[in-house]
């Protein structure tokens, strides 16, 4: 397995998420519509790519990436062609006839394209309205099999684009009531599920502008961190790629020192060793992981980690500020805080009234995150974690 | 093949392969993943960080030609955008570019065209890439593109042109980036930017040691030096990691300095330098152009002193608060112009991160004739070359000066950098400047000096030494005298040049940079020019702004010139501060002896020899010398003999001398005598004579003694020998050694003695009379000498000046004796006086001038003082004053007697 950093991992280069996996297929076989819920470089994406590559069921699983759209028409232009286009549609003989003859009401009215001898011919008119055009399509046409599984990446992005270019919140509104009515209309959901995701969470984005009603409908599914075995198996499958073998007391220290085990950060380390690793060195020590730390700290210091520092301190007054950086240090020595341990830091600091809202910038900044639903939180990063810990709360 | 290096795109394929020996693993490991990637999803992005000159772009066109020269890899297409991309504003000028590189180089006809026709239609970038994306899939090509700087590129796009960049990445099979930055982008670290940690980023870090060796040896097999970097290799293993330290482990900049220090011929590698120096011009400009005018400033302070440097020296530069520079380092930092270097301590150390970036500010912004400009270059030649090396090279460097073999201004740079050169003896330097303004105009010369800095250093250097005119030599060469007023003045001082030690003072004190220890210098040099006042005045001075030390010094002053109680004051004053100073205790003893405090003198010199004062030893036993403790004063004079034997000795003489009572003494006297005879010290040979004439009677000896003082410099030798002449009646010796006393020594009182000498003997009155005025000229003289004069005058037949000179003695003794008279409690001087005086009317009366005699007794009242005088005057003017002299009292008869007969036998003898 190759050590794919950054992009998602796919192919043979994708760990298996077995847990995330069934999960996800359980509630969509139920008819659910769901998001993945995760801070940014769990592997979300890695995810939905899993799912797209993989013909796992009978549905037509299809990926988009909306992160660049700031416009709700785009929006449901972008699905409108990539469903036209997909297998189910464009390579469904059955499908395409339907089209062809407009054998309904809905697709009568479809302006976007027409199916001609030669195949799909697209209109040059860009000013349809093609939620329409998506709505008359999907409620027109009857699949071959299965559902259209639509994965949509990154979508609260889309939402916060419609916001920063229009006045006001109307516009972001309607548009997930549109995306509602997508979900809940009969006619329309027996044939498509959405899946979305988001590194910002999907939630906060949307309490953000008191429309939380619009998408509880929604189910949200955790990714978790890979267990030790997981782990370790990852490990060594990279470590063969590499040609490099670890102990296994010297693994056990390197996935101790991890502590979160999200493949990205396990995959950030042992590229690190690699890196300072001479050629003809095979055996990785446990002296070579310690360097590692260092060095990916060194590497990132002051620019990268002074940045998540400094920022706490423009964005929050004095009080404010003290809870936080309180809070941080809380997490970072005892591994999580709870709950109750988070309350009990904002009494000292007479925070009570605030300090959810706190917690919520934080985990939307990306420091931390909840695993269990608000019940404990922790840090993203080990690397920042442990950066916080040598140079902030000592 | 110099120029090259700094250019890799320009570099002939073969040779940029050929010279590629650092970073091969991480260029394997890039070509390894790239050969072994999966066609069906998007491939690894890669993200080179490293600063400019560390191999980057060499890296890029390694792997590009690596692509190239795969078979297995046909069907990818390495394309770099260098310069190309300056025109990109929006994400589809980026489409645009490579479709315009496809078309032009790669045999996709018509593509740039298909894709400019989609310009302005809604949703162009979108339509532009998939008309590119859908003809590299038709030519079964996929594209590996190359962008240097991407983080430029990335500041031209706006926040949704990234995420759709993103997304492309992500989802496009076609198309994999492989980026290069000289900094750690913010989109990459920024949780909330779009590319947060999105590329696997490969840190091009500084050389270690043993990539720098395998550099260098790459670098001398092609320059033809294997064996002489070998050689340095082996034996100073140590200058790889200064080399390493100095250049940051960047690559650019090790070649720069390799190449200068393998050319000593004739400049090229400085030519080279300066050609790549105009190609980073621009970016350069631009980078320091876009900086806040305070952050221009800081990073102006921070590039021209090249060593890092504290927040505190920047303030001082910059002439910014201290806070204001802190925060303004943090963001330039953040910006990775500079780095911050973690003292562990408290204050942190800063200087320009990519060194490359500092040479060329310093050769840009350094002052045309500021040594500052190479420093970086000095610093390299001081750790790559032995002094040795140094100064073979600086000698084959003026051979080639004078051989017309250099470029002007690259001459004129590395000479420059030469002077720099800390360990180089300062003649080459100086034979270094002279061959360069010879040959070179003035206007590229001017500023070519030895620095004031390494001037002022090894004056100091000298000074510590004590080799105070060597210092003073280098000290006068210094441009900026203003800095060195003071340290002139003391090293004048301390060569006993007072005038030259003032007139750096009086600079000083003009200059107004005096501080307490300029004054207490300038007190000790008039202290040595017997300029009291003076001396006391600038060491008050030094006292009232704050030193310490000058308060010795003034307390000595003031002993000097019987103050005794503001001597004592400064002694104490001083001891609270220096109780352990020796010679302050010594100066109290003194003291303490002049004003009879006997006990706290006695105590004050013990302390001193406690202290460490051997001389206390020796003004103690005199102490008690003269306070007549016979035995302590033998115990001192002994324990002081191990420091002082020669003046110990003499103290000892004397004492046992004294006591001639006891044998042993008296041999014991002898033998310190003998083994002191031969010493060349004036003082105890001259006092050898003195004992061998006043207690030993061995006038030979006594005049030999005197003669070897002389000899040895001693001033009152001849005088004192003259007279031994005249005591034993060798009336021409004394004469002769009068005369050389007078003419050696400007001894004005042996004219006296030589005028007494004619006049006693009657050799010549006119000869006596000549050396007295002449004496009376250069001096003032006493009482008895003008009384003397009087007399000579007389002799020499001037009764009318005689009495002038005499009146006017008689009014000043008058006054003279009212004083007294008031005070009435010692008349010893009185007397004296008076015996001269009485002297002179004898001699007056002898040559029968009893008129004259008469009217000075009466006008001067005179008549009652001198009873016995006037009577025998009266005896003499019988005829004026028939009875007057009968009215002498029986109690003077026999005085008045005596005088008669006294000035009769003068007359005689005078007749005779």
């Amino acid at each position: 397995m190759k050590n794919v950093i950054g992009i998602p991992a796919r192919g043979e280069n994708f760990y298996p998420r077995n847990r995330e996996i069934k999960k996800i297929l359980k509630a969509l076989s139920e008819g659910a519509n769901i998001q993945l819920a995760a801070p940014r470089r769990v592997g979300k994406t890695s995810i939905l790519m899993y799912l797209l590559d993989n013909n796992l069921d009978e549905n037509q699983y299809l990926y988009l990436d909306t992160e660049a759209v700031n416009d709700s028409n785009s929006f449901f232009k972008k699905i409108y062609f990539e469903i036209i286009k997909s297998k189910c549609i464009g390579g469904s003989d059955r499908v395409m006839e339907q089209l062809k003859i407009a054998s309904n009401n809905f697709l009568k009215k479809i302006k976007g394209f027409k199916v001609g001898g030669t195949g799909i011919e697209f209109s040059e008119n860009e000013d349809l309205d093609f939620y329409e055009e998506l709505t008359n399509l999907l409620k027109g046409i009857e699949l071959e099999k299965g559902r259209i599984m639509l994965m949509i990446d990154e979508f609260p992005y889309t939402i916060n684009n419609i916001l920063e270019t229009s006045e006001d919140e109307t516009e972001a509104i309607t548009f997930l009531q549109k995306n509602r009515s997508l979900r809940q209309d009969p006619g329309i959901n027996s044939k498509i599920q959405f899946i979305y995701t988001g590194s910002i969470g999907l939630n906060t984005t949307v309490e953000n502008i008191n429309a939380t009603s619009l998408i509880n409908d929604v189910m949200s599914i955790k990714v978790d961190t890979l267990d030790i075995n997981e782990a370790q198996d990852l490990v060594n499958r990279i470590l063969n790629y590499e040609v490099k073998t670890i102990s296994k007391e010297n693994l056990e220290y390197l996935l101790k020192r991890i502590e979160w085990l999200t493949p990205f950060y396990i995959k950030l380390i042992i590229k690190e060793i690699i890196d300072i690793m001479k050629d003809e060195e095979t055996v990785i020590t446990d002296s070579l992981v310690n360097d590692a730390f260092q060095e990916i700290i060194d590497f990132r210091n002051n620019n990268y980690f002074e940045h998540y520092y400094s920022r706490l301190h423009g964005f929050f007054n004095d009080s404010e500020f003290d809870f936080i950086i309180d809070t941080l240090n809380y997490i970072v020595n005892n591994n999580t805080a709870s709950k109750n341990e988070i309350f009990n830091i904002a009494t000292k600091h007479s925070m009570q009234k605030k300090f959810r809202n706190l917690l919520h910038t934080l985990i939307y900044d990306g420091y931390i995150h909840s695993n269990d639903g608000g019940d404990s939180y922790r840090f993203n990063s080990p690397i920042l974690k442990l950066w916080w810990k040598k140079y902030v709360s000592n | 093949m110099k120029t090259t290096l700094y250019n890799p795109a320009n570099k002939r394929k073969e040779q940029l392969i050929e010279e590629f020996v650092i970073r091969t693993k991480i260029f394997d490991s890039i070509i390894k993943d790239v050969k072994s990637s999966s066609d069906k999803y998007p491939g690894q992005h890669y993200l080179l960080v490293g600063q400019r000159g560390s191999g980057k772009t060499t890296l890029i066109y390694r792997i590009k030609y690596a692509i190239e020269d795969d078979k297995t890899l046909k069907h990818i297409i390495p394309l770099s955008l260098g310069e190309e991309q300056y025109g990109i504003t929006e994400l589809v000028n980026l489409w645009e570019k490579i479709s315009e590189i496809l078309e032009d180089y790669y045999g996709f006809d018509n593509l740039y065209d298909d894709v400019q026709a989609e310009l302005h239609k809604p949703n162009y970038e979108e339509k532009c890439f998939n008309i590119l994306i859908e003809r590299l899939s038709d030519q079964k090509k996929k594209l590996i593109l190359f962008i240097d700087n991407f983080g430029d590129l990335l500041k031209k796009l706006d926040e949704i042109e990234i995420h759709r960049l993103r997304e492309i990445l992500i989802t496009c099979t076609s198309l994999r980036l492989i980026a290069a930055s000289p900094v750690l982008i913010d989109e990459i670290f920024d949780y909330q930017k779009p590319l947060f940690e999105f590329f696997k980023t490969v840190p091009l870090k500084g050389l270690s040691n043993e990539e720098i060796e395998s550099l260098l040896l790459k670098l001398a097999e092609l320059n033809h030096s294997t064996e002489k970097i070998k050689t340095i290799l082996k034996n100073d293993p140590e200058r790889v990691q200064v080399l390493r330290i100095l250049t940051g482990g960047i690559t650019r900049t090790i070649v720069l300095l390799y190449n200068i220090f393998v050319d000593n011929v004739d400049g090229t590698s400085i030519k080279d330098l300066q050609l790549t120096l105009d190609a980073v011009t621009p970016l350069y400009k631009h980078k320091m152009d876009d900086l806040p005018k305070n952050q221009q400033k800081i990073v102006d302070a921070v590039a021209k002193s090249w060593d890092a440097t504290s927040v505190k020296e920047i303030s001082k530069t910059t002439r910014i608060e201290s806070k204001i520079i802190s925060a303004q380092l943090r963001n330039l930092e953040k910006n990775q112009l500079i780095e911050k270097i973690n003292t562990g301590k408290k204050n942190h150390l800063y200087q320009i991160k990519e060194r490359f970036f500092n040479i060329w500010y310093l050769m840009r912004y350094g002052r045309k004739y500021d040594r500052k400009r190479v420093i970086w270059l000095v610093r390299f030649l001081e750790s790559w070359c032995t002094k040795e090396e140094l100064e073979s090279r600086i000698s084959s460097h003026i051979h080639s000066l004078k051989n017309g073999q250099f470029d002007d201004e690259a001459a004129i740079l590395l000479g420059e950098a030469y002077l720099g050169c800390k360990k180089i003896d300062l003649d080459l330097k100086r034979k270094l400047i002279l061959e360069s303004k010879e040959i070179f105009p003035e206007s590229l010369t001017k500023g070519m000096s030895i620095s004031d800095t390494e001037l002022l250093n090894t004056a100091f250097e000298h000074y510590s030494d004590g080799r105070y005119e060597d210092a003073i030599q280098n000290a006068l060469e210094i441009g900026n005298k203003e800095m060195i007023y003071g340290f002139l003045a003391n090293s004048y001082y301390q060569i006993d040049d007072y005038d030259n030690a003032l007139k750096f003072s009086d600079k000083l004190l003009e200059n107004g940079d005096a501080d307490d220890a300029d004054y207490g210098i300038r007190g000790s040099i008039f202290h040595m020019l017997d300029e009291y006042p003076q001396a006391i005045e600038s060491l008050e001075t030094a006292v009232s702004v704050g030193s310490r030390e000058a308060l010795s010094e003034l307390g000595f002053l003031y002993l000097k010139t019987n103050e005794y109680d503001l001597a004592e004051k400064n002694f104490l004053e001083s001891l609270k501060y220096d109780k352990e100073n020796d010679r302050t205790l010594h100066l109290l003893g003194h003291l303490y002896e002049i004003t009879n405090s006997k006990k706290d003198a006695e105590k004050y010199f013990l302390d001193a020899i406690k202290k460490g004062s051997d001389r206390a030893r020796f003004c103690l036993a005199r102490f008690y010398d003269k306070n007549d403790d016979y035995d302590k004063a033998i115990e001192f004079y002994k324990s002081a003999f191990e420091f002082y034997p020669e003046e110990s000795s003499i103290g000892l003489i004397y004492l046992y001398l004294q006591n001639e009572d006891s044998k042993e003494n008296l041999e014991e006297a002898i033998q310190l005598i003998d083994k002191i005879k031969n010493s060349v010290d004036e003082d105890i040979q001259y006092s050898l004579a003195m004992i061998y004439d006043k207690f030993l009677n061995n006038l030979k000896k006594s005049k030999a003694h005197f003669k070897r003082a002389a000899k040895l410099g001693h001033d009152d030798a001849f005088h004192k020998l003259a007279h031994l002449y005249q005591r034993t009646d060798d009336f021409e010796k004394a004469e002769e050694y009068f005369l050389k006393s007078f003419e050696v020594y400007d001894d004005y009182h042996a004219l006296l003695c030589l005028a007494n000498l004619y006049y006693e003997n009657n050799k010549s009155n006119e000869k006596a009379l000549l050396h007295i005025e002449h004496a009376r000229k250069l001096m003032e003289l006493d009482f008895d000498d003008e009384i003397f004069y009087a007399t000579v005058l007389l002799s020499n037949n001037d009764l009318e000046k005689s009495v002038k000179i005499i009146e006017k003695i008689i009014n000043n003794f008058e006054d003279i004796t009212t004083n007294y008279k008031q005070n009435d409690d010692d008349d010893d001087d009185e007397i004296i006086e008076m015996s001269g005086i009485i002297e002179y009317f004898v001699e007056l009366m002898s040559h029968e001038y009893y008129d004259a005699a008469h009217s000075l007794l009466i006008k001067n009242e005179m008549g009652d003082i001198l009873k016995p005088l006037y009577f025998a005057l009266m005896n003499f003017m019988k005829k004026d004053f028939p009875d007057e002299y009968l009215k002498a009292g029986e109690e003077i008869k026999e005085i008045v007697d005596e005088i008669v007969s006294d000035v009769n036998n003068r007359r005689d003898s005078r007749l005779k």
